[in-house]
């Protein structure tokens, strides 16, 4: 309490009770904020991940093997991430997707890992990505893959390429990302070129072929899982995870990458450089990154892990199937999002004039 | 128009009564949807798939969920008590002395119910950052006292309008000292006006979404927040369900507010 305070306190005598009033309201307000802390004898984690991007006995085992303490704080967005990070928010280890770490690592926003060991059994794919080509920085945690959603049951035949959203048939009942890297990627990707170009005619061809495509377009949008599930969006370009969460309730979806080729992405791991507790962090990804623990984090939440050796435990619905573990010829055409420099305003530029020019639009998905 | 409101003509009568119904619709069936799929037995909003209470249980297993319920009660019942007490105070000083920027004070009160959240938000992270407070659940609660003062301060005034001062003249004129006078005379009076004040803070502090969002530290994640993390992957019927139950907590809150607004009134 100030001095000002007290001064006002004492020129009034207090009446019978008001100490004593006091007294116990600060009693009380102490318990409180003795109660939200542990002693400082005691190892914690504060730990800031995607939610439901873990298996719900994960945290809770490594509590009890380490006895370390662990806050586990879940967002939804990566901005979110960024904000808090920016703001020094004291996390120790966080998952941020490829686009993000880049950011951060461009910022010098995270700690090196020099004592984590564990890179060897990591599947060949994910060992040397682009943004952190020896992984100092970050640990490759879970995967997916950005390709076509569809029902069984409307379209026909086993559609195997990106000509698929060009039918025609299905005019009205296809819906397009809204996300420049994935639709004018895409668009690339199905034309014979880099789906990370910044060639200024190859960008434009795609950007032409969409124009040309938007009569049969529903929406560009983020938010077709339910679409999806409710038998109204036929063929969807979309990502692994949340065509799996339709397929959940309806059996009648399905996932394919197309033969062209397409885009891989994976959520890493990584200890920010003010985190308070950066050996409870590596403790942490020391026991999350072997086979049992991340199985069963597959098992979860349906994504793929970055370890081989995990594969032998996972579920046998998501071996050899897209949705889960691609198989290998397929993962193998697929590529990683690259930064694309300066020729990031470039696509800025194509993407804002396709969409602006009228057609199909979404409003602009947060997440 | 006139015969609009006087109820005796049948058709309009019967035109009001379906034009309020469409107005309740409007406000209410968002509600009403929510909290029926959150008893759906499919994963996901889009489709009625029969009765279950598999979300319901699915909360109370769930870690995330309990620690944000732990975190807003604490937040919503340390911000109420500090500015119920804050508040009254100020009002009693603003409504019975006279003192030097007065006016300006009683002005500033409202700036936080005017002042767009985002705003507030905004200036009380600064003002951490400034002062290189880091963020925890403290400073949630810091940030809700702010706000939820001024609301206390407005309630506690209104009522002390209402209050006759020659009362506690006679008090102390009858030799009750002021700390009796307050007691045994101010207090009793103006008690309705606390209650409905601690009541209307304890509701925003708990529903407070945005000036949470930017104060909120580590382990700090508010009901609110909790509910907006777990959008990742859409709206499940397990959000619907979290939602459900803090709308009972919040109309059951509301719900003692009007009724006291009501006996008050009555008596």
């Amino acid at each position: 309490m100030s001095e000002p305070v007290l001064r006002v306190l004492a020129a009034h005598p207090p009446g019978p009770g008001r100490r004593e009033f006091l007294g116990r309201s600060l009693a009380a307000l102490a318990w409180l904020g003795l109660s939200g802390c542990s002693g400082p004898a005691r190892r914690s984690l504060n730990i800031f991940n995607y939610s439901n991007y873990i298996a719900p006995g994960t945290v809770s085992r490594f509590r009890s093997q380490t006895g370390i303490s662990v806050i586990y704080d879940e967002f939804s967005s990566q901005d979110v991430l960024f904000a808090k990070l920016k703001l020094g928010a004291g996390y120790d280890l966080v998952v941020a997707s490829d686009y993000m770490l880049r950011r951060l690592l461009r910022q010098q926003l995270l700690a090196p890992l020099d004592d984590f060991a564990n890179r060897d059994g990591m599947m060949e794919r994910f060992r040397h990505p682009p943004w952190d080509p020896e992984l100092r920085f970050s640990v490759p945690y879970l995967w997916g893959t950005t390709g076509i959603g569809y029902n069984r049951r409307r379209v026909q035949g086993v559609p195997d390429s990106w000509n698929i959203l060009w039918d025609p048939t299905y005019r009205g009942h296809i819906t397009m990302l809204d996300e420049k890297r994935d639709t004018l990627g895409a668009s690339l990707i199905r034309l014979g070129h880099s789906g990370n170009t910044v060639d200024r005619s190859e960008l434009e061809d795609a950007s032409r072929a969409l124009e040309e495509q938007k009569p049969l377009v529903k929406q560009y949008t983020n938010d077709y899982i339910d679409g999806l599930a409710r038998n109204e969006i036929w063929l969807a370009l979309a990502w692994s995870g949340d065509v799996a969460r339709a397929r959940a309730s309806n059996p009648d979806v399905d996932y394919f990458l197309p033969r062209e080729g397409s885009f891989v992405f994976v959520d890493s791991w990584c200890v920010p450089r003010e985190a308070p507790h950066p050996q409870e962090a590596i403790a942490f990804l020391n026991y999350l990154m072997q086979p049992e623990p991340l199985a069963e984090v597959t098992n979860a939440t349906g994504f793929p892990s970055t370890l081989a050796k995990a594969r032998e435990r996972v579920r046998p619905d998501l071996l050899e199937n897209p949705l889960g573990y691609p198989p290998q010829d397929m993962l193998d055409r697929t590529i990683f999002q690259a930064d694309l420099g300066p020729g990031e305003r470039l696509w800025d530029q194509i993407w804002g004039q396709l969409k602006f020019r009228g057609g199909p639009s979404g409003p602009p998905n947060p997440s | 128009m006139n015969h609009l409101g006087t109820g005796r003509s049948r058709g309009p009568n019967w035109l009001l009564r379906l034009h309020a119904l469409a107005v309740y619709a409007f406000l209410y069936a968002p509600i009403v949807v929510l909290v029926v799929f959150s008893f759906n037995a499919d994963h996901r909003n889009a489709a009625w798939k029969g009765f279950t209470l598999d979300w319901y249980f699915r909360l109370l297993s769930n870690e995330t969920v309990h620690r944000a319920v732990a975190n807003s009660l604490k937040v919503s019942l340390v911000a109420t008590l500090v500015a119920t007490v804050l508040g009254t105070m100020a009002a009693l000083a603003l409504s019975r002395h006279r003192f030097l920027g007065r006016g300006l004070v009683g002005g500033l009160v409202f700036i936080p119910l005017v002042v767009p959240e985002i705003v507030m938000g905004l200036s009380v992270l600064t003002f951490f950052l400034t002062i290189r407070q880091p963020l925890s659940l403290y400073t949630v609660m810091l940030a809700h006292i702010a706000f939820c003062v001024s609301y206390v301060i407005i309630t506690v005034r209104a009522r002390l309008a209402g209050m006759d001062p020659s009362l506690e003249e006679a008090a102390a004129d009858l030799g009750a000292t002021p700390w009796e006078t307050f007691r045994l005379v101010t207090l009793p009076q103006i008690l309705p006006g606390i209650i409905s004040g601690a009541l209307l803070c304890f509701t925003l502090s708990f529903d407070d979404f945005v000036i949470t969002f930017f104060t909120a530290g580590v382990g700090a994640n508010t009901l609110p927040l909790t509910i907006h993390s777990m959008l990742k992957f859409g709206v499940t019927p397990e959000i619907n369900a979290v939602s459900t139950l803090m709308l009972v907590c919040t109309v059951t809150t509301m719900g003692i507010y009007t009724w006291m607004g009501r006996k008050r009134s009555d008596g």
